[in-house]
This record gives C-alpha cells, sequence and structure tokens, in this order.
C-alpha cells in the first residue's frame, strides 16, 4: 500500500505540488513569524542582560508613572553624594539621565529643517558621562560635550553628541549647530561628536536616537531641575547607577544604601514644610518620593518583561495571520483531495475490485495525505527561514535594529509547524477519504462514476442551522453592551464563525443561481466563450463553493476591517463637524509609532500670543496623554488632561451634566470629568468624590465634575493639566488645539500660529479638514497593514481557485479537445476558462464581503459607543475589493488557461 | 497529378510517420485520394491500417509527414493552428463515436454550437430542415445525459451538418450502437448525402454500415488496397477477407 502511495503522488506531480504549495505558503509563514519574534526576543533578552548587567545596583524613584515603569520621578541629586561617599563598597558612580522624545533637527536635501524619526525606536535625550564600567557612550569622532553656561540663557550655544548611526544616515557634521527639540523647547546645540552606544566598537542603539550632553547641561535642557520658588531649584537624576567593587557583597552594600536612602527622603520632604502650601502641592510626586536600589536582576527580569510584552504582541498578532493563512489552506487541500479522488475513482475501485479492503484504500488516502504534509512543512519551514532572513534585513534596513547574528531555531518552531502543517493537511483529507471507502468494487466498471457527497439535504439542514446560531450568537454579542468583557468577544467571533459555516455549507445551494447572474452579461459580450464559462462555473456547484470559499474567507476579514474604520472614521468625521470649535490642531507628525510629546513652552507662548493677539487667536490649549496613568478601583484606565477652563470653547464633549471646569472643593485634590459608559458601570455621578491612584500608587481624591457622552477625542477619563502637573508631572503635550477670534483674519492668524511653530519642525499645524484627512490616512494605513497580513491568505485563496481550475480542465480534456475539433479558437479558449475563474472568484467575493459587512457592522455596533457610535459602510472599497476578486480569477486562470489553449486537439479527443 | 480539381478534399502522396528510429510507425504510405462533393465514401479496413490517421489529416486535426492534403482545393500544410480551427469550424463537420456532445448545453446549443462559435447567425430556412431531419422535436432542449445514444448520435450528425461544411467526417459513428438505432443513424447520414449533396467520409468496421456507401476505399498497412464502387455487404464481406488472408 505504502509503495503504491507513493507513486500515485509521483504520478501526479504537478497536482499534488500545487496543493502541499498552500500548506507550504501557509507553514512558510507560520515559521517566519516564529523565527523573527524568535529573533527579536533574543536579542531583546541578550540586550537586557548586557544592560542589566553593566550596573550592579540602581537607585531610582519607587513608583513608576504608568503600567509599563518607563516613567519615573527623577530623584535629588543630593543622592549622589550620599551614594558616593557614605556607602563602602561602592565602586564607581554614575548620575543618568534620560528623558524621551528629543530630536534634534537637520536640514533635509530639500533644504527643510526636519526632526530625526524613527521607525517605533525611542528618541533619547542623556547625559554624558564616562565612569569606569558604568560607561555606556563611546566617543567615535570629535570630543564629549562639555559644560558651556546656562542653556537657558537664549545666547549660550551648548554642545552635544549624537549617535553614530542618526548622524551619518542624516548627514549631520560635526562643528555644526543644531535645533534640538527636547522637553523644554527647541534649542540650539554645537554637535562636537558622535558616539557608540555600549560599545566601543560598535554602536547598539538597534535604531533608537540617542542625544547626549554634558550632564548640568542636560539637567536644564531635558527639564530635570524642580523649581522651588524663593529656594531656586533642586537638580535631579532620573537614576543613579553603582558599581560595586570587587569582593563587597552587593546584598549588604543595597541594603546599608536603602536604609540610608530612606533616611534621607524623610529629611527630603521635611525640607518642603517650610514652603507655601501651593508649592508644596505642586511638588507633591518629589515630597512623596520613595527611593529604592534594586540589583540588576531586578533591572534585567523588568526589561526582559517588556519586551516579551511587546514581542508577544508581535508574535500574537502574527500567528493569527498565519493561521488565517493555513485554515485558507486547509479549505484549498480538501477541496483538491475531493477533485483528485473524485477523478481516481475507478482506479480505487479496481484496487477495491482486485481485494483491497476499504479500510486499506481509506489509509492509503490518508498516507497520502501524510507524506504531502511532511513534504510541504519541510519546504514551508525551509522557506519560512528564507523568508526571515529576508524579513529580518528588511527590519535592519528601515531602522527596526542593527543587531547581527543569525537566526534561532527553537524546537517549538518545528513542532508547531510540523504540527500544523501535517495536521491541517490530514484533517482535510479525512472527509474524502472517508468517502472513498463507501467506493464500491463495481463503480471500477461504470462509465461515469465520482464520489458521492453529503447529500444536499443534510447541508441544506445543517447550514441553515450553523448560519441560524451564528446570527443568534452575533444579535446577542451586539445588544449586548460593553464588548470589553471576554463573553461577548468570544460571542461575536462564535457567531462569525457559525454564519461562516453555515454560509459555507449552504454555498453550493446558491451557485448554480449565483454563477447564472454574473454569467448573463459576461456571455452577452463573450458570447459562447461566455455561456461555456457560466456553466462550467455553475456545473460542479461544491467544487466552485470551496474553491470560492478561500477567497470568502480572506475577503470577509478584509471587509470587516474596512466596516470598522470606516466607522470609525465616520465617527471621528461627525465628531469633528459637529463638535470642534477649534480652528488648528498641532502634534507630531510621527509618521509611524506613537505620537510623541513636545515641550509645553509652545502652548505658554501661544497662550501669550492670544493674550496679545486677542483680534487674531482667542486661546490655545494642550492635551496630554497617559496610557494606563491612573487606577479606579485597581484597574488601570487611560487618562487624559487639558485645560478644563478653556475646553468648552474648543470642542463640545456633549455634556450631560454636571460642569466642564467646576472648582474642586475643599479637601479635594481636583476635579474629574468622565464618559457616560464607565459613569454608569462603576455606578459614579457627579458630585462623587473619588479615590484614584495616579501611576499606580500616587493617591488622590477626584471629585466628579461632569459626565459626557463624546469620548471620540478624549477619551473616557479627563482631568486638568495641573492636576497632572502634580501627580504625572513627567507627562508631556501631545496635542494642541487653537481657536481663532471671532473677527480673525484666518490667513494672518494661521500664519502667526505658523511662525510660532516654526521651532517645532516635528509639529504638524493642521485645518480642521487636514487633521481630519490625517487621521483618515492614519486608519487607512492600519487598514492597508491587515490587508497586506492577509494577502498571504488571498494568495493561497488565488492559488486554491487555479488548482481547481487545472483540475477541472484536465478532468474535461476530452471536452475540450472535442471544442477545438469543432473550431473554439485557442484565444476562445482562454477566454471560457478565464471567465470561469472571474465567475468563481466573484461568487467568493461576493459572499465574502456581504459577510464581512455583516461582521464589520456587527464589531461595530458592539464596539463601546464611546469609540464608535457611527455605522458606515466604505461602498468605494466593497466595489474595489469586488473588481480585485474579479482580478484575482483572472490572474489564477493564466496557467489554467493557457494549458487548456495548448491543449494537442487529436490528444484531447482520444483521452480516457 | 493535377494541382485543381473539384474534389471537396484530397489528399496527394500523403505518408505520416508515428515515433523514430526503432519506434517508427508508418502509418500513412503514400496515400492518394479524393472525395467529390456530393459523394458518400466509406474506410474500411484492419485495425492499425490508418483509417483514422488518414480521416485526421484530411480534417486538420493533424498534419502530414511528407505530402499534401486540400479541402476545397486549400492546401492545409501551411496553415497556422487559428487558420486550421477556422478551417474546421467553416469548412468541415465531424462526427466521433462518442462524446460528441457538451453535456453542460442543451441538444439545440449543441447543435449549433460551430455557428456560435463563429458567432454566424442561424439561417433559419436551412436550420428548420436540419432540425426536422433529425427528427428529435421537443427533446431538442434536453441536455445530452437526458438523451439516448443514438439521439445523442443523431444531434451529432445534425451539429456536423449545420454549417454548410464542404465535408463531414464520422469516425466509427454507429460504433457504440445497437444495429437497430446504428441504422437510424446511418440512415440520416445517406439522407443528408442525397438531400443536401453533402459530401461525407466514414471510417467504420461495419460492412452493412458501409455498403451504404457510394465508394469504398479498403486501406492495409497505411496503403489504400483496394475501392469498390457502390458496393453490396457481400463484396465488402469479400474483399476483407481476401485482404486479411
Ligand atoms: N499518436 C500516435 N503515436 C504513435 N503511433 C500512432 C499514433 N496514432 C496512431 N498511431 C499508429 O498509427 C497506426 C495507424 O493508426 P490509426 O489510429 O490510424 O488506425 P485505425 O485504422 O484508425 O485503427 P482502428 O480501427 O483501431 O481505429 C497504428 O499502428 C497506430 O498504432
Ligand atoms: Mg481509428
Amino acid at each position: 500500500m505504502f509503495r503504491l502511495t507513493l507513486r500515485n503522488i509521483s504520478r501526479r506531480k504537478l497536482r499534488y505540488a500545487l496543493t502541499a504549495f498552500a500548506v507550504v505558503l501557509g507553514v512558510a509563514f507560520l515559521s517566519t513569524s516564529f523565527f523573527l519574534t524568535d529573533r527579536l526576543r533574543d536579542s531583546f533578552d541578550e540586550l537586557s542582560v548586557e544592560i542589566g548587567s553593566d550596573q550592579d545596583l540602581i537607585v531610582r524613584a519607587a513608583v513608576p508613572q504608568d503600567a509599563d515603569r518607563s516613567i519615573r520621578v527623577p530623584v535629588p541629586e543630593q543622592i549622589l553624594e550620599i551614594v558616593t561617599t557614605e556607602v563602602p563598597g561602592i565602586k564607581t558612580v554614575a548620575p543618568f539621565i534620560r528623558a524621551f522624545s528629543v530630536q534634534p533637527v537637520f536640514i533635509n536635501s530639500k533644504g527643510e529643517s526636519e526632526a530625526v524619526t524613527t521607525i517605533g525606536a525611542p528618541q533619547f535625550g542623556v547625559n554624558y558621562y564616562e565612569a569606569g564600567q558604568l560607561t555606556q557612550y563611546f566617543i567615535v569622532e570629535g570630543r564629549p560635550p562639555e559644560w558651556i553656561g546656562p542653556v537657558e540663557d537664549e545666547s549660550v550655544i551648548g554642545e552635544f553628541v549624537l549617535d553614530v548611526d542618526t548622524a551619518s544616515d542624516n548627514d549631520f557634521v560635526i562643528g555644526n549647530t543644531y535645533q534640538i527639540s527636547g522637553p523644554s523647547g527647541n534649542k540650539a546645540f554645537e554637535l562636537v561628536g558622535t558616539i557608540n552606544w555600549r560599545s566601543p566598537d560598535e554602536n547598539k542603539a538597534t535604531g533608537a536616537t540617542i542625544s547626549a550632553f554634558e550632564t548640568e547641561t542636560a539637567q536644564t535642557f531635558l527639564n530635570r531641575n524642580i523649581p522651588l520658588g524663593d529656594f531656586g531649584e533642586i537638580g535631579t537624576f532620573d537614576e543613579i547607577l553603582i558599581e560595586v567593587e570587587e569582593g563587597a557583597d552587593i546584598p549588604t552594600v543595597q541594603n546599608s544604601l536603602q536604609t540610608l536612602l530612606d533616611g534621607f527622603t524623610d529629611q527630603f520632604a521635611s525640607n518642603f514644610l517650610a514652603l507655601p502650601e501651593k508649592q508644596q502641592d505642586a511638588l507633591t510626586s518629589y515630597i512623596d518620593i520613595q527611593i529604592e536600589v534594586v540589583d540588576s536582576e531586578t533591572i534585567t527580569q523588568e526589561n526582559q518583561d517588556d519586551f516579551s510584552q511587546f514581542i508577544n504582541i508581535l508574535s500574537n498578532v502574527l500567528l493569527a495571520f498565519a493561521i488565517i493563512a493555513v485554515i485558507v489552506s486547509a479549505f484549498i487541500i480538501n477541496n483538491t483531495f475531493s477533485i483528485v479522488l473524485g477523478q481516481r475513482v475507478k482506479e480505487l475501485a479496481l484496487l477495491r475490485a482486485l481485494g483491497a479492503t476499504s479500510r486499506q484504500v481509506a489509509q492509503s488516502v490518508i498516507l497520502e495525505a501524510i507524506l504531502i504534509g511532511v513534504f510541504a512543512s519541510a519546504v514551508g519551514l525551509a522557506g519560512g527561514y528564507a523568508l526571515a532572513l529576508g524579513g529580518q534585513e528588511l527590519l535592519e534596513s528601515v531602522g527596526f535594529g542593527r543587531s547581527t547574528g543569525s537566526l534561532p531555531i527553537r524546537s517549538r518552531t518545528i513542532i508547531v509547524a510540523a504540527v500544523i502543517g501535517i495536521g491541517a493537511t490530514v484533517l482535510s483529507s479525512i472527509g474524502p477519504a472517508n468517502r472513498v471507502r463507501s467506493i464500491a468494487p463495481v463503480e471500477a466498471l461504470r462509465d461515469q462514476s465520482g464520489l458521492t457527497p453529503t447529500s444536499l439535504s443534510r447541508r441544506l439542514i445543517g447550514g441553515v442551522s450553523t448560519a441560524l446560531v451564528g446570527a443568534v450568537m452575533l444579535i446577542i454579542s451586539i445588544f449586548k453592551d460593553d464588548l470589553n468583557t471576554a463573553p461577548q468577544l468570544t460571542l461575536l467571533a462564535g457567531g462569525a464563525l457559525a454564519t461562516f459555516g453555515g454560509v459555507y455549507l449552504l454555498s453550493p445551494v446558491a451557485t448554480r443561481p449565483i454563477a447564472n447572474l454574473l454569467g448573463r452579461p459576461i456571455q452577452k459580450i463573450f458570447k459562447m466563450p461566455g455561456r461555456l464559462a457560466k456553466e462550467n462555473a455553475g456545473r460542479r456547484p461544491r467544487r466552485t463553493a470551496a474553491t470560492a470559499a478561500a477567497l470568502t474567507i480572506g475577503l470577509a476579514l478584509v471587509s470587516m476591517a474596512a466596516v470598522v474604520s470606516d466607522s470609525l472614521k465616520a465617527t471621528i468625521g461627525k465628531t469633528l463637524d459637529t463638535s470642534i470649535s477649534a480652528d488648528l490642531f498641532i502634534s507630531s507628525e510621527g509618521g509611524f509609532g506613537p505620537p510623541t510629546g513636545f515641550s509645553s513652552d509652545l502652548v505658554v507662548d501661544l497662550s501669550i500670543a492670544a493674550e496679545e493677539n486677542p483680534e487674531l487667536i482667542d486661546s490655545a490649549v494642550s492635551y496630554r496623554f497617559a496610557f494606563a496613568g491612573m487606577t479606579v478601583a485597581d484597574d488601570y484606565k487611560d487618562v487624559a488632561s487639558t485645560d478644563l477652563a478653556l475646553l468648552s470653547r474648543h470642542m463640545d464633549i456633549d455634556l450631560a451634566e454636571g460642569s466642564i471646569n467646576a472648582q474642586a472643593p475643599e479637601g479635594s485634590d481636583g476635579t474629574l470629568l468622565l464618559h457616560s459608559d464607565p459613569a454608569e458601570t462603576n455606578n459614579f455621578s457627579v458630585g462623587d468624590q473619588i479615590l484614584v491612584k495616579f501611576g499606580g500608587t500616587r493617591e488622590a481624591n477626584l471629585t466628579i465634575a461632569g459626565i459626557y457622552h463624546n469620548a471620540t477625542l478624549l477619551g473616557n477619563w479627563v482631568v486638568d493639566n495641573s492636576t497632572f502637573d502634580k501627580y504625572l508631572p513627567q507627562t508631556q503635550d501631545f496635542f494642541l488645539s487653537i481657536l481663532y477670534s471671532p473677527t480673525t483674519n484666518t490667513d494672518e492668524a494661521l500664519g502667526f500660529v505658523t511662525a510660532l511653530t516654526d521651532e517645532y519642525p516635528q509639529l504638524a499645524v493642521e485645518s480642521q479638514r487636514e487633521y481630519r484627512e490625517s487621521i483618515e490616512a492614519q486608519l487607512d494605513q492600519v487598514l492597508t497593514i491587515i490587508t497586506v497580513f492577509l494577502g498571504l491568505s488571498l494568495l493561497i485563496a488565488v492559488l486554491g481557485i487555479t488548482n481547481t481550475l487545472a483540475l477541472s480542465v484536465y478532468e474535461q480534456t476530452r471536452e475540450l479537445g472535442l471544442l477545438r475539433a469543432i473550431g473554439m479558437t485557442r484565444r476562445q479558449m482562454r477566454r471560457m476558462v478565464r471567465w470561469e475563474a472571474v465567475i468563481v472568484a466573484l461568487f467568493g467575493g461576493i459572499l465574502g464581503v456581504a459577510m464581512g459587512i455583516l461582521f464589520g457592522l456587527a464589531a461595530t455596533a458592539a464596539i463601546d459607543t464611546s469609540i464608535v457610535s457611527e455605522l458606515s459602510i466604505p461602498v468605494k472599497s466593497v466595489i474595489q475589493y469586488l473588481a480585485i476578486s474579479a482580478i484575482f480569477g483572472i490572474v489564477a486562470a493564466i496557467l489554467p488557461a493557457y494549458r487548456a489553449s495548448r491543449l494537442k486537439v487529436l490528444d484531447a479527443i482520444s483521452h480516457n | 497529378m493535377n494541382t485543381s480539381s473539384n474534389a471537396a478534399a484530397r489528399v496527394v502522396n500523403g505518408t505520416k510517420i508515428y515515433g523514430e528510429g526503432e519506434t517508427e510507425v508508418k502509418a500513412l504510405d503514400g496515400v492518394n485520394v479524393e472525395f467529390q462533393t456530393g459523394e458518400f465514401t466509406a474506410i474500411m479496413g484492419p485495425s492499425g491500417s490508418g483509417k483514422s490517421t488518414l480521416m485526421h489529416c484530411v480534417a486538420g486535426l493533424d498534419t502530414l509527414t511528407t505530402g499534401q492534403s486540400f479541402i476545397n482545393d486549400a492546401s492545409l500544410n501551411d496553415l497556422s493552428d487559428r487558420e486550421l480551427t477556422l478551417l474546421r469550424r467553416d469548412k468541415i463537420g465531424f462526427v466521433f463515436q462518442a462524446f460528441n456532445l457538451i453535456p453542460t448545453l442543451n441538444a439545440r446549443e449543441n447543435l449549433t454550437l460551430p455557428l456560435d462559435l463563429a458567432g454566424q447567425k442561424v439561417d433559419p430556412i436551412w436550420m428548420n430542415k436540419v432540425i426536422t431531419s433529425v427528427g428529435l422535436g421537443d427533446r431538442l432542449d434536453h441536455r445530452p445525459d437526458e438523451l439516448s445514444g443514438g439521439q445523442q448520435q443523431r444531434v451529432a450528425v445534425a451539429r456536423a451538418l449545420v454549417s454548410q461544411p464542404a465535408i463531414v467526417f464520422a469516425d466509427e459513428p454507429t460504433g457504440n450502437l445497437d444495429s437497430i438505432t446504428g441504422n437510424e443513424v446511418l440512415e440520416f447520414l445517406r439522407s443528408a448525402v442525397d438531400d443536401l449533396n453533402q459530401t461525407l467520409v466514414m471510417v467504420t468496421h461495419d460492412a452493412a454500415a458501409a455498403s451504404r456507401a457510394d465508394r469504398v476505399l479498403f486501406l492495409a498497412d497505411g496503403k489504400i488496397v483496394k475501392e469498390l464502387s457502390a458496393p453490396s455487404s457481400e463484396e465488402i464481406f469479400d474483399t476483407l477477407k481476401r485482404l486479411d488472408g
């Protein structure tokens, strides 16, 4: 039996190759995502260990300001002295400052100022230091930056060094002066050198930008000085890095240092008691400061956790798309097996007649599937490895990591790829194998023979009931609020799946009518070849339906995403149209990745300008966002802050109750506005005082001043900027809105604002329309990424159509020969095959788009109304998708049509 | 041999060689033959004697290795695939032993298929004549799998006639039929020659069938070895027996 199986496969090489190719693609995608994410994980792990082991101990604020620990309040610089002088066993100490969103500005090839951007990698502003083992920055060219004078003085031009990759990528020249945009605004600095990060020989910045300043300069420019009014100011560092002397016991040093620092913080806090209360308030985060000493293992662990969180998201997303691709291939394999076995019924019956048991025949089919699965998985893995190599190059070439090294091959990758590749192939062969069991020996003698398919009535019953279950699940998920709950998501996904299953079972019933409908215009245009194309498409409904299903899956997902994205656009559009009165918006031109914050100097400047030119500008409002920055009843929430006194002039958040700019009552730490949804779930009402924690621990009693309906721009939780100043002082402005005076000359006002923002080349000034367009462009970008990732599934679907057509052409050899004999030209024959493919593809496309719209609407309706409140179907995209399906059909038909047209007429008419 | 005549089709010095060297087979070996307009020719001969090959080479389904074949004085030798296809569509009718009809089209559509492929209008008078002669009546709207074997072959014959071709080739058209239905089909072929002046070439193993022809050619080893004019079944039998022996 085994030898027979082998022979079968080798005899039908091409057919099996096509089948296997679908699996190969799926497995390749799957393993590529494993290889790449493993590679990233490894290099991040390595980096974490390296970074962690640089120092033995770190002194830092105990409490992070956000959920992922990356932002902390800096510690007072006095600690440096304590660490350096008072604890035995410490060898080297380095003060460390690291600010985010520090962007050097260069003159680009068009002669314009442009801020350096990265693809997702951070842009650091740091203090340059050299401290033995702790040294992180190594001069490549030039010299270290030095103290020139107080850089708050406009006339003082400080010095900086830049990481060598950023410098060479953007043609920075040592000796030239560049603007740098940082937390305290834009200032000019002279570039005095370039540096490698972490190694004297190689810059390991993996795509990040590093601008380093002399330490005191850094403290000023990177906002590490806390103003204390009459008391002057206190300098701070983000961390203090420590190298312990050889032979000293690290935990002992750590403990004695911790004790000392605890004593220091108590004293430090008492220093502030002399300050006026208002100032004490503004310094809460520093007064309450707890300082911790952590060892390198903790740092390594934290970094690894952060990285693996990020990589897990990435790998889960990739995995999801890979699994979709594999599912699509399973449909194709299943279909191919059914067709090929159908064509082999005679031969199998002959085997039966010769004495093979039905079980042996079925087993030989499964064995074939296993062999194909093994082969395809192996090729897929190899292909995946090659793809991953390419992917790695690509990532490096766009600046996402510059690491070198080989791709890790984990046994997990191989096992999962093999299990999924072989599993999908074998599972999809079980159905056809079972039908092969029922082949009777006499079929060898029959003229017309084929596999007996599942009866149509069973399909009808199964299909209708599955689709109904799906629809009911979808409806429940729509009417049950709050999608964030897992059961609702499950319901939505399950509903979609069941609906798809039902439609799939039912689709053979619809094949004929739809093929006829689609075929009518084709027949009109292409006459007889069109007519035959239509007939061929409708001729084997199950085959057509199964072939189309692969395309249906991909297009359903694409259209679903398109509907959600379009609804989001409509919601934002409506919000902008109806509730925004501000005229201009300013935000960073991030391009890719999260937006970058910028100095609050700008809003101050703009507000002063507004005061001075009331005939032009009414006011400017800034907005900040802290993701997971606040906890309510131990749940992390994203919170926004803005200027509540001015907010209502800039936008209408559709206040349901209360007021926006109410004064916080005595004993309350501030006011809070929240969206009606969380108000309802938490049972909050206006006037309630609730206890929240900023940055996970810093408690504040906030009074609910208002409840609103429109959360499109600000999210669910909003406080005043002063609250952020106090509790989350490290948060930067992300966004500004500007309102013109009613009597303004818009050109003049725009010119005015543009002039003020000129020194921030990373910022874009946009009108309402432009702002809307840029949001839409971002949504389109996300949609494009989704579509690209689904592209593989679509490619596999095209392959499926090609495969089916090729098999049909083979099956119809004789018929095609007859057509050629009685006068069908090659061109007409190609046309016939091509339009059959178009009909099949359009059939899949229509089903896919229809289901996608349904799922998209269901998802949109189920998503919290604070995010999406409008339903919208992107008609243009839908038409595009259908056109693309048709094109897919044409592409899929190229090969089979060519083969059909090249059939030798004589061979064909004598073909059995 | 003169290059022009009023034959519907002819072959001059036709040879056809399959394979090379060891496996070389001379399927046709210097064949000269003419098929006059309105004449019904039957071709007979033992299996492997080259009957089908001859037919295919005259009908533009295959090309001669050497020699020339003509349809209506037009040489087939230099025609491209497309020209050959159009020639088959417009000038030649085919009836094969089996699988003559496209299963997705009904009888009427199968019948007009060559015209439809050519994008030609159907001449209603001619069409009527053909349809009446098929004698299928209301069964014309049925698909081939709903027709009997004899009915299917009659539709195939009618299709071969519908484009008023210069010549119709039938390769064992009754080979799959019982003698009664076979007879009906032969009757239909005969009447096409008599009533419509159709040129017809039929390959057959059946002496009774061949006896309906105006002339019978006997092939052996790729050569025409004997020609009888309007012979009876007995004469044909005798000839066959002699050739075999
Ligand atoms: N494509 C081919 N390749 C090689 N040899 C061929 C091919 N077609 C026919 N032949 C050979 O040419 C010779 C003539 O074949 P042909 O089919 O013309 O015979 P036939 O008289 O029609 O026989 P039958 O009565 O069995 O149909 C035979 O020996 C056959 O084996
Ligand atoms: Mg023959």
